[in-house]
């Protein structure tokens, strides 16, 4: 198979030992970006969204996250907790103990995320208030709002947020005050989100400004250590500014912004419905869109370890009043004077342009092809449905023949065989 | 490459499924991003205007190198005055479309601004046709 520059953002690993075969993975992928080829699932990179759905649904697909022990290489390590972290802990347990009980695990330092998100939605309210700018404007928070804008639809492009993600602001300022105060250098300093989805490795590669954050640790990963070391009598004290860690909800800071002109949407379904109607112009009097690939939003995130809505819950009562944090009003500013282009690298490479008279072609091949095939999405080409079938073929990526039915008809195949080559 | 779509008047559960699946088709062969934004937006109008006034509508795609065009024709009422009906604003919509969310005197206009070369021919009492061309233009990479 042709090599693609896409195979180069790897978030996910598959053990084919523990492969069943059973092709959930290659049905439950939003974006048809699973096969099963060879007794195992390939991923057709080129189409991954990084979504991490696959992970949710079979344990052989592992996350490909920075696993503890890669710290060591740096000399000061900051962690930037996502904030979907603190709902995941008892009611009892609040962030500071838990922030507390991250530093007790080596961490040199722990930034709370939470005044960071909070100063981040009021500079989107600065920007949507802009007459400018192309409404309704999309949250370009989530890495996969942007993988999927950028393979399905590029024409919203411009309509997502210029706005640098809180996570990475938060690093960002953390390794310029340790830089000019701390007397380290900038390679020797770790800045790694605690995250609650797949989705932040690609920014750690693929981002076309640069990237602050040097790796992500799954907060499944190190949910265990971290109550290990949780300590009643033990507390960060991580200032004002908890309001912020709504964050974590679809729409959980949508008093900053205002109910009337945002919709609040998550679900990589839900995400595809809305798109569509943008494109057709059919969402009016909308300004903003806070959009998440997870359902209910980052705590749904699949690397998390409570219930989403029992963490919504803990997320939502942290507190009764909006305590904003009087740096805040400073990072709101610094966001509005940093530049920041939300499109990934791998967006900007042209391979798929094709003029459109190649373009016909092979639409024209797909759908003749689509008429011989059953349209039954049997899979047992490996392919989700007779539809990504085709496209295979098109692409040249597989034969026409792979198809069951054809075997049958050219009689190339007795049942025997087909059962060999599909166990192979 | 050309397709035809049937438009059904009246069924308002389907608004948006003709122009949708017209917006893949460009989409799929590589038209730009501004050229799908324009063809969707059109498509998605000229059907809305089917289903809130006419009995029944045809959609034909034709897809060039450099262009899209869009032919529409529907068994409506036809429109009296269409100087009229090509203003911001104006609309013949009912209350109970309005309610609905249409009918805000938007449709034509939005279809003029945003296609390259508009044509519509209409006389009352034997239906509309629309003529929508809009380029593909070239990306500067």
């Amino acid at each position: 198979m042709k090599k693609n520059p896409c195979e180069e953002i790897q978030t996910l690993t598959i053990i084919s030992e523990l492969c069943t075969g059973c092709m959930k993975c290659v049905r439950g992928c939003p974006v048809e970006a699973m096969r099963f080829k060879g007794g195992a699932p390939l991923v057709k990179w080129e189409r991954c969204i990084h979504c991490g759905e696959c992970i949710k649904m079979c344990e052989a697909i592992q996350p490909l996250t920075t696993s503890f022990f890669e710290l060591s290489k740096f000399k000061y390590t900051i962690a930037i907790p996502s904030p979907a972290f603190v709902g995941q802990f008892e009611k009892h347990i609040s962030p500071g103990h838990t922030f507390f009980a991250l530093k007790s695990m080596g961490f040199n330092d722990v930034v709370n995320p939470a005044p960071f998100c909070s100063a981040y939605f009021k500079a989107v309210k600065y920007i949507v208030e802009e007459p400018d700018t192309p409404k309704p404007v999309i949250s370009s928070m989530c890495p996969v709002v942007i993988s999927l804008i950028q393979t399905k639809y590029p024409s919203l492009i411009e309509h997502l947020l210029p706005i640098m993600p809180p996570r990475q602001m938060s690093a960002k300022l953390a390794i310029e005050s340790l830089v000019k105060s701390g007397g380290y250098k900038r390679e020797e300093i770790g800045t790694i989100y605690i995250t609650p989805c797949i989705s932040k490795m690609i920014e750690i590669n693929e981002l076309s400004d640069e990237n602050y954050i040097q790796g992500a640790i799954a907060i499944k990963h190190i949910y265990n250590e971290v109550l290990k070391k949780i300590k009643p009598s033990e507390k960060m004290d991580i200032g004002k500014g908890v309001y912020g860690f709504r964050q974590a909800i679809a729409g959980g800071l949508y008093e900053i912004i205002g109910q009337e002109n945002l919709l609040v949407v998550s679900g990589i379904k839900n995400l595809n419905k809305v798109f569509d109607d943008i494109e057709m112009g059919k969402v009016r009097r909308i300004s903003f869109i806070d959009a998440y690939a997870c359902s209910e939003g980052c705590i749904g995130g699949t690397l998390t370890v409570d219930d989403v809505y029992i963490a919504r819950q803990k997320i939502l009562s942290l507190f009764s009043e909006k305590d904003f944090d009087r740096e805040e009003e400073k990072i709101v500013e610094i966001y509005l004077n940093t530049k920041f282009d939300p499109v990934k690298k791998w967006g900007k490479r042209p391979k798929y342009k094709k003029p459109v008279s190649t373009g016909v072609k092979l639409a024209v091949m797909k759908e003749e092809l689509l008429k011989t095939l059953p349209k039954i999405d049997c899979g047992l080409c490996g392919a989700p449905t007779c539809e990504a079938f085709a496209d295979d073929v098109i692409e040249g990526e597989t034969d026409e023949k792979e198809c069951i039915f054809k075997m049958i008809e050219s009689k190339e195949i007795n049942a025997e065989e087909f059962l060999l080559r599909w166990k192979k | 490459m050309e397709r035809e779509f049937e438009v059904e008047g009246g069924n308002f559960l389907n608004a948006g499924s003709i122009s949708t699946k017209v917006k893949e088709i460009v989409k799929s062969v590589g038209f730009s991003p501004e050229a799908v934004r324009k063809i969707a937006i059109c498509s998605y109008e000229a059907e809305v205007n089917i289903v809130l006034y006419a009995k029944r509508g045809r959609m034909k795609l034709s897809v060039y190198e450099d262009y899209a065009v869009l032919n529409i024709k529907d068994e409506g009422p036809g429109i009296e005055d269409i100087e009229l009906a090509m203003q911001e604003g104006y609309s013949t919509a009912t209350p109970e479309m309005r309610e609905l969310g249409f009918g805000a005197g938007m449709g034509l206009p939005n279809i003029k601004k945003n296609s390259d070369i508009f044509t519509i021919i209409s006389e009352p009492g034997k239906g509309t046709e629309l003529r929508i061309i809009i380029r593909n233009e070239k990306e500067s990479m």
